[in-house]
């Protein structure tokens, strides 16, 4: 009866998560299919076209902030200390200033007790580029699931990135970074678990990235 | 291309839904275990996986029996050992000036074994003489009352009081065939459990509640402040008693737990009392319970996930030192914490 209730309580992180991945993995399909339109060349940097590709490799940490227990507003130590988190990503180039993807994270951070709590979240991105120069501005947002486990107990999340990542073109293919992202991870009780144990996740979420473009 | 971004979107919706129909749901969210991983003070001093049967204190010093016995200061964090005899040194009591012990001769349960009263002050080890002993299943005080459950030489099972040097009168004619595996003195009787009944002891001799149902019996205690006796069943339950001689029985539960996604009947054991009308009871593998029996009367289990091997161990028996509350385990060493006004203490120490 309780697996039940799990798999009813996991449907919608999953749904929406799997819908969101389909549609970004589709959008590059649909590019193939449209003719490429010319872009207008910047100066002083490469200038991407509908279909450009590239991997995105990132290592830092992230950092736990606080959990808002939304039964009451009340605002929670997380009880964790930062731990360090890696990410790959494959990126597609739709114009000059957008790009989507899909991006895996693995990272975890510590307990007092050092239980380790371990993160992998699997998101779909958009990208709004600014370039200035030979830097560019990525202004990304990204959706998706965030698979966990603490202790023996494991469990999946909806996950919410907006990040801020800035960018140096070292030559045509290769670009060197910083991003700052903030994880947002609403974590719903499940039937069986007291309804004021719903909290919202907050880390900070900073890495040094490397852009290859092919 | 299309053909390989079709196969790997196949792949991407089987993996996140196999990892997503895997996972193991607790009875508190994941966050909720994170914030309740309070510190543990873990210097590892017993084991983090030692057996801790029972234990006690003698003026200021703990004793626990992990196989010989450890002993520190109340003060101290630092445990010594001291060895009676040869052998496993397993059950625990005083009577305020002298340690007694059970200890079996052998590895296994066909083992002879003794009881040993050491005395702190003089460090003398005697071995107590009961007559007919093949070995000690438990030993036990209420208050300066010392009582021994024990195997016979004819395998049959009794009570022995140590204060009175003599077997509980009349329980050798029962000719009990299973072990005596709790017992508790209310100040005028013995009450105990053996196989699946209970029974009272006095000086009129023993007899067992027929107002009883046939059931796994394995804890018992006295409440002091409502003058009613409780037991705890291996398949879940918990009997209160009307009044002090068990005229009538009320039954609760069977309480249950998940366990690998499956409901199971808490396997219940030794009470201890913590405060008035607040009673704690042990399980073999889902941590402790509570009891109110001032209130609903339910039994809930502790939600303290976080220390995992404390939540879902084997909680063989208890000792409650004035406000600290220490959880002799079975496997996952001995644990302790303090407990006051309804809340337990932010620091869980394992030993």
């Amino acid at each position: 009866m309780k697996e039940k209730y799990v798999i009813a309580a996991l449907k919608k992180p999953i749904v929406i998560g799997i819908a969101a991945l389909l549609f970004f993995q589709m959008l590059p399909a649909m590019a193939e299919d449209a003719k490429p339109q010319p872009s207008k060349p910047r100066a002083g940097g490469v200038t991407h076209i509908l279909g450009d590709q590239a991997f995105i490799f990132s290592l830092g940490a992230a950092i736990p902030l606080f959990f808002l227990r939304t039964s009451d507003g009340v605002v929670e130590p997380t009880n964790l200390y930062p731990g360090p988190r890696v990410s790959i990503e494959y990126m597609n180039y739709l114009s000059q200033s957008f790009a989507v993807g899909v991006e895996v994270i693995g990272g975890f951070m510590f307990s007092p007790n050092l239980n380790i709590y371990f993160t992998l979240p699997i998101i779909a991105k958009i990208s709004y580029i600014i370039y200035i120069d030979t830097f560019q501005l990525f202004l990304n947002m990204g959706l998706g699931i965030e698979l966990e486990k603490f202790l023996e107990y494991s469990h999946v999340d909806f996950f919410v990135r907006p990040q801020a990542a800035f960018y140096l073109n070292l030559d045509p293919s290769i670009d060197l970074g910083l991003s700052v992202g903030y994880w947002l991870v609403p974590q719903f009780n499940t039937a069986g678990q007291p309804a004021d144990q719903t909290r919202l996740g907050n880390f900070l979420d900073v890495s040094v990235s490397l852009i290859y473009h092919f | 291309m299309k053909l390989i971004r079709n196969i790997l979107a196949v792949c991407s919706i089987t993996l996140f839904a196999a990892l997503a129909l895997s996972c193991n749901e607790g009875t508190n969210t994941l966050f909720d275990n994170i914030i309740n991983d309070t510190p543990i003070r873990n210097n590892n001093q017993l084991g983090n996986t030692a057996n801790v049967p029972a234990m006690t204190k003698i003026g200021t010093t703990y004793y626990a029996a992990v196989g010989k016995i450890r002993f520190r200061a109340d003060s101290a964090t630092i445990w010594d050992s001291l060895t009676l005899a040869t052998g496993i040194h397993y059950t625990l009591a005083t009577d305020g000036a002298n340690l007694y012990c059970g200890v079996f001769d052998g590895p296994d349960g066909s083992a002879t074994g003794h009881l040993y009263q050491y005395n702190p002050g003089t460090a003398e080890t005697t071995v107590v003489n009961i007559a007919g002993l093949k070995s000690i299943v438990k030993v036990k005080n209420f208050g300066s009352n010392v009582y021994a459950s024990y195997k016979k030489t004819d395998n049959t099972y009794s009570l022995w009081s140590i204060t009175t040097g003599l077997e509980l009168p009349g329980l050798g004619a029962l000719n009990l065939t299973a072990p005596i595996v709790d017992f508790v003195f209310d100040g005028v009787n013995v009450l105990f459990v053996c196989g699946t009944s209970v029974y009272m002891g006095s000086t009129m001799g023993s007899t067992a509640f027929d107002n009883l149902p046939s059931n796994p019996y394995a804890g018992i205690t006295y409440d002091t402040t409502l003058n009613r006796i409780m037991v705890s069943t291996l398949n879940g339950l918990i009997f209160q008693s009307d009044d002090a001689v068990g005229s009538n029985w009320t039954s609760y539960g069977p309480y249950t737990y998940m366990r690998n996604s499956t409901s199971t009947n808490a396997p219940f054991g030794e009470f201890i009392m913590v405060s008035a009308n607040y009673f704690l009871v042990g399980t073999s593998g889902a941590g402790f319970w509570y009891i109110d029996t001032s209130s609903t009367w339910a039994a809930d289990r502790w939600n303290g996930t976080a220390q995992a091997e404390l939540y879902n161990g084997a909680i063989n028996s208890f000792y409650v030192d004035a406000t600290r509350v220490f959880f002799c385990t079975i496997g996952a060493g001995l644990w302790d914490n303090t407990y006051a006004a309804g809340a337990w203490g932010g620091t869980w120490t394992r030993e």
